[in-house]
């Protein structure tokens, strides 16, 4: 849990789901042009512009409905408002749409541990690292890589470089 | 070397062989007259030239000297076969190093009564050198005087000089091999008073082997006019015994054995031997030897490798060898020793390491070494002396041996760039304060404004530092001597690189100074840099401070970054530096596409380097230069223009369509609707449902919804209403009968209860159908929960009793249960439910929500 506490400390907290996938029944240019649309959404939200990032993910849903990337990046808005239950919500839909994603879990881990919840964190970070295939790769899934991480880290305490 | 050690050996060998004819010629034209001293080695029927290891080895053999290894006196007496004949002998060892070793004694023989008083002394010196090693030589010079008196009146006296020479070999472990000739060309004597010359020691050659098998025992022969033979056997430490003995195998003397024992005791040994012969009586021999050198030299230092100094990687010196010891270890043990080095001049105090030298081996030992700060500020470039030391702890005392080795110590700045790219990190002084100083100015100024300008802390940072140097005037000029392009390429050539501060003064600087610069400011703000090394150039990127997963926040073309270790850098272009921020990226962008498309680019992380190339602490300079905030902010103004537009058109050209094509839908709204109610949202989710309703009005799954928040906020009749409502537009719905069950027994109307349940059962398909759309699990008996609330059983006991006016076939309850009298105008009260069937979870939990 200590690991989990870190990453959410370090900065790079939330993963959106941009990886393209096509939706049930959809053709290839549809797929092309959902992942395009969240892209664009990520790309505001990463931008600071999250209102304008939010209509994107609900166009997206629109167009998709119960798609996993825009339910856990309209989560990962509304962990950035500091709304934990809602985002805990929309996650745990996200999960349910795509199982395999373990980039949703450890966003739910985040939203869980912020609440208080270290427990249920705890497991929902350990299924996801399962998932990902180690500590790195879900580190990595959090927009963290392990090395440059801990030379922050060292930089911030004044350490040796 | 073992097989050079070999045909050594038997090219000695043959040597010996040869000596050995020579010395049966000698003994046929006639005998030795010199009378043998020692007696231990008499005691081995002096069979000594081989062993020589003593401080008799003077006479015996002085390429012995080297090898005895410490200082010793010996002195030994003998009555020479009980006729008076006094015969002393002392002399004393001196190694000078591990190699060399000298020596000087003194012999008397001298027979005194009242009438006839006969005298000789000698005095030799000598000299013992390791040629390699396992040979050795050697040399003795002797002066010798002899006097007879007859009454107490001098009636014969003179002088003379004679020469020795010997080798020794020690081809292999044990064996020792020997070779001697005294008195080489005769030992004359010049008598005073007209009485002329006279020959008093013929020439003699000998050669001699001893073998040691074991410690304890040693056996010898030595050959000349004579035989001899003897053998030392040390059962203990402090003992041994001795016999030998010597034949004249052609002359008329005939066999003298010997006998002899030697004690030991600290530093003292005691020596006896009896010597018989065929005509004469015995010989008796006494002798005391003190071996006092406490600490014989054990390593050798056979060289010193001292690699060119450079000021700027002075902090480096101290993990990383800037030369090489080669020591040996002469002993048979490891032998842990201290090495010292230190440079004078650049070093406060020497730098030590422990190392451990193996036996009998020779060993590179890296030198490393801690130099003082002030290194950098002391300017030009010098030669200097390396000055090695290396204690150990000898048999008894601690013991130093000294080298040295001389190299070039090059002046702050100096860098020799075929040793690496990554020295650079070594120059990037971001703790210096004229650094700090112009770092913080410029970050501050962007920090001071309304809104991150880039959006992004390190590319705001990175462009307010880039533009402050534009405002500050400092210029890309390349070195007019020693241009980067040129030097870079040349193995050896020594560049010279400028320090921040420097550069800032100097207002210009070629690429190795501008890049160091940059990398100094970026990094005092805590922004990681990598040094971009391709053909004849260095530029940097900087940590835009995204991660590669991330990097859609940039908003721009992937030719304008760089992905390198999961990170998102952005090049920047250091000579461009005047030119703004947008153009440094620009160009530092081509030209790293331009490189990598040849893969001709290397990059060097700067905080890894630094890890090897500590930057030192450099003389501080004239104060920070002033920034022109107001100039700055126009620079940035005109970089976040030019950096918009590249937004936009990046925004324009992939998601065109797309921005075009946003809508947000009922469902959409409706399914966040879902997640807003389960957070306890109720505000949110009536808003997020009645925005959806103008999309869809009438919709029943909105209106069911909208009822749902209704009863959430204890309101159960008019969620009835909105559920009546939701009915009419979807009769058919058995989610919805349900609800609207479930929310008139909550208001009291127990009757509307059980027909909307039973209606509800009847579209469902039957009971279990039903407990599923409420997330109910059919088989599981519990107690009734206390409190105002609609438990699950109670849900169940509902279901059961309106199942019994479903009509047949519609739900196949095996047992109709009792219904329980409702509780009537039951509060509601809504909470966050973890997840549905979850018991004593409230009623808006247990409600069905319409996908």
């Amino acid at each position: 849990m200590s690991g989990l506490r870190q990453m959410v400390t370090l900065g790079a907290l939330f993963a959106f789901a941009i990886a393209p996938r096509a939706a049930g029944g959809a053709d290839r240019a549809d797929a092309e042009a959902l992942s395009r649309e969240c892209d664009y959404g990520v790309t505001l939200a990463l931008e600071g512009r999250c209102a304008a990032a939010e209509s994107t993910f609900l166009s997206l849903l629109t167009h998709a409905p119960g798609d996993a990337r825009a339910l856990n990046n309209l989560g990962n808005l509304s962990l950035l408002h500091g709304e934990l239950e809602a985002a805990h919500g929309f996650y745990a839909r996200a999960a349910r749409t795509d199982s395999l994603d373990a980039g949703i879990l450890l966003n739910d881990a985040t939203a869980l541990l912020l609440q208080g919840n270290d427990e249920s964190a705890e497991s929902l970070a350990r299924q996801a690292i399962a998932l990902a295939g180690g500590v790195d790769r879900a580190a990595g899934l959090l927009g963290l890589s392990p090395r440059r991480a801990a030379a922050k880290a060292r930089r911030e305490v004044g350490g040796p470089p | 070397m073992r097989r050079n050690a070999a045909r050594t050996a038997a090219a000695l060998l043959a040597a010996l062989a040869l000596l050995a004819a020579a010395a049966v010629r000698t003994a046929g034209a006639g005998t030795s007259l010199q009378v043998p001293v020692g007696a231990r080695a008499a005691g081995m029927g002096y069979a000594f030239s081989a062993v020589a290891d003593d401080a008799t080895a003077l006479y015996w053999n002085p390429a012995g000297l080297p090898w005895i290894g410490h200082q010793e006196i010996t002195g030994s007496h003998a009555n020479l076969f009980g006729s008076d004949i006094n015969d002393n002998y002392a002399s004393f060892v001196l190694p000078l190093t591990p190699r060399i070793a000298t020596g000087i004694d003194w012999y008397h023989s001298g027979y005194d009564d009242t009438e006839l008083g006969f005298g000789e002394n000698r005095i030799d010196l000598s000299y013992g050198q390791r040629l390699l090693p396992f040979l050795s030589a050697g040399a003795t010079v002797k002066y010798l005087t002899r006097n007879t008196d007859l009454d107490g009146v001098s009636v014969r006296s003179g002088d003379g000089a004679s020469l020795d020479l010997g080798l020794l070999a020690t081809p292999w472990p044990g064996l020792r091999l020997s070779a001697v000739a005294q008195d080489l060309f005769d030992a004359r004597i010049s008598y005073s008073g007209g009485q002329g010359m006279q020959v008093v020691y013929r020439r003699t050659t000998k050669v001699g082997a001893a073998f040691s098998p074991r410690n304890w025992i040693t056996g010898a022969v030595d050959v000349d006019d004579r035989l001899h033979a003897g053998v030392e056997y040390r059962p203990v430490e402090a003992l041994a015994l001795r016999t030998g003995f010597t034949d004249d195998v052609s002359g008329p003397d005939g066999l003298s054995a010997s006998f002899g024992a030697g004690l030991r005791w600290s530093i003292f040994r005691f020596d006896y031997a009896l010597v018989t012969h065929p005509t004469l009586g015995e010989t008796s021999h006494f002798g005391l030897s003190l071996a006092f050198n406490f600490n014989p030299s054990q390593v050798r230092i056979e060289k010193v490798d001292a690699q060119d100094l450079y000021a700027s990687l002075y902090r480096t010196y101290a993990r990383e060898p800037f030369g090489v010891l080669h020591a040996r270890n002469l002993d048979d043990k490891p032998l842990s020793a201290r090495v010292r080095v230190f440079v004078p001049g650049m070093m406060d105090t020497p730098s030590e390491q422990e190392v451990v030298l193996r036996p009998r081996a020779a060993q590179e030992v890296p030198l490393t070494a801690v130099f003082a700060d002030r290194v950098l500020q002391r300017q030009g470039d010098r030669p200097v002396q390396v000055e090695v030391t290396t204690t150990y702890q000898s048999l008894r005392l601690p013991r130093t041996e000294k080298g040295s080795g001389r190299c070039i110590a090059y002046g702050p700045g100096a860098v020799d760039w075929s040793a690496g790219v990554a020295q650079a990190a070594a120059f990037v002084t971001t703790r210096d304060p004229v650094v700090e100083a112009v770092a913080r100015e410029a970050t501050r100024t962007v920090a001071l404004m309304r809104e991150n300008p880039l959006g992004i802390r390190n590319l705001a940072f990175t462009a307010a530092i880039i533009d402050a140097l534009g405002t500050l005037g400092i210029a890309y000029v390349p070195d007019p001597n020693n241009p980067y392009a040129t030097i870079s390429g040349l193995p050896h050539a020594v560049d010279t690189v400028g320090y921040p501060s420097q550069t800032l003064a100097r207002g210009s600087g070629d690429c190795d100074d501008t890049t160091v610069l940059v990398a100094a400011l970026l990094g005092n703000v805590g922004i990681a840099t990598q040094i971009v090394d391709v053909p004849g150039h260095l530029f940097l990127l900087a940590d835009a401070g995204v991660h590669e997963r991330n990097r859609l926040a940039l908003g721009l073309e992937e030719e304008r970054y760089v992905v390198a270790d999961d990170e998102v850098w952005v090049p920047i272009e250091t000579t461009a530096i005047g030119e703004g921020f947008a153009e440094a990226w620009r160009v530092g962008a081509e030209s790293y596409a331009a490189w990598a498309s040849r893969g001709r680019v290397k990059l060097v992380d700067l905080a890894e380097a630094q890890a090897r190339f500590e930057p030192g602490e450099v003389a501080p300079t004239l104060g920070a230069p002033r920034l022109d905030t107001g100039d700055l902010r126009t620079r940035l103004a005109a970089d976040l223009m030019t950096i918009a537009g590249w937004r936009e058109r990046f925004l324009e050209r992939r998601f065109g369509d797309v921005r075009r094509g946003i809508e947000i839908g009922a469902s959409a709204l409706n399914e966040v609707a879902q997640v807003q109610f389960l957070a306890g949202k109720w505000e949110e989710t009536r808003a997020s449902l009645e925005t959806a309703l103008t999309k869809e009005p009438g919709a029943a799954r909105l209106v069911n919804n909208l009822g749902l928040v209704r009863a959430a906020l204890g309101d159960p009749a008019g969620a009835a209403g909105l559920f009546d409502a939701a009915l009419r537009a979807d009769p058919s719905d058995a989610g919805i009968w349900l609800n609207l069950g479930l929310a008139r027994y909550a208001a009291g109307d127990t009757r509307g209860a059980d027909d909307a349940l039973a209606r509800g059962l009847e579209r469902a398909g039957g009971y279990a159908e039903a407990c599923q759309l409420l997330g109910l699990a059919p088989g599981e008996e519990l107690e009734r929960g206390a409190g105002p609330k609609v438990t699950a059983e109670e849900a169940r006991q509902l279901l059961k009793a309106a199942l019994l006016k479903v009509p047949a076939g519609a739900g196949t309850p095996s047992k109709a249960p009792a219904l329980k009298p409702p509780t009537p105008k039951r509060k509601w009260t809504s909470r966050i439910a973890a997840g549905r069937g979850e018991e004593e979870a409230a009623l808006g939990s247990l409600l069905y929500w319409k996908p």
